[in-house]
């Protein structure tokens, strides 16, 4: 299990079109907030 | 989130928020639906769970459903406008909130303990206002 320092892998998500996204295309200079929750 | 994101941009900082569910409803909450406006933050969804797995959030399971905690946590939710949409994702996975720095280094993370569990955006603004 990660913990604070360690690197989290290049995982691949799925963007709201339907299309591939990597986590790193979001971390473009910033922090960023991930929130991981149920949707529905 | 939504209320904090001008805090959490003037931080340096910005949101990603990940559920499990289709992307017709990550589409929506950006969109925005009925009374709800956009969010204001991309949304994606993890429909095979790799980030969910590295991060290590658990499920909730199946004796859970009947403690009173996961309960309170849910009528919390619902209290601060949280509605139940359409069941399309996986409804054991627990949430929890991550921030990560810009090479992918794990800052800070919160695993919640059942449904609903989220942190304060307190500690979320103070962990992002911290110098690594």
């Amino acid at each position: 299990m990660l913990g604070p320092g360690d690197r989290v892998p290049q995982v691949e998500l799925v963007g709201a079109a339907g299309h591939p996204v990597e986590l790193g295309t979001f971390l473009d200079r910033r922090l960023l907030v991930v929130a991981i929750r149920y949707y529905g | 989130m939504r209320e904090a994101l001008p805090d959490i941009r003037t931080a340096g900082a910005d949101v990603l928020a990940v559920g499990t569910a289709a992307g017709w409803q990550a589409a929506a909450l950006m969109d925005g639906h009925g009374d709800q406006p956009p969010l204001g933050y991309e949304c994606v969804v993890d429909p095979d769970h790799n980030l969910y797995r590295a991060l290590g959030f658990g499920r909730v399971r199946a004796y859970e459903w009947l403690t009173p905690r996961l309960w309170r946590s849910y009528v919390g939710a619902f209290r601060r406008g949280a509605r139940q949409g359409a069941v399309t994702g996986d409804i054991h996975q627990k949430p929890g909130v991550a921030v990560i720095d810009p090479d992918r280094t794990l800052r800070w993370v919160h695993r919640a303990v059942t449904v609903g569990h989220y942190p304060s955006m307190e500690s979320v603004l103070a962990v992002l206002t911290l110098r690594p």
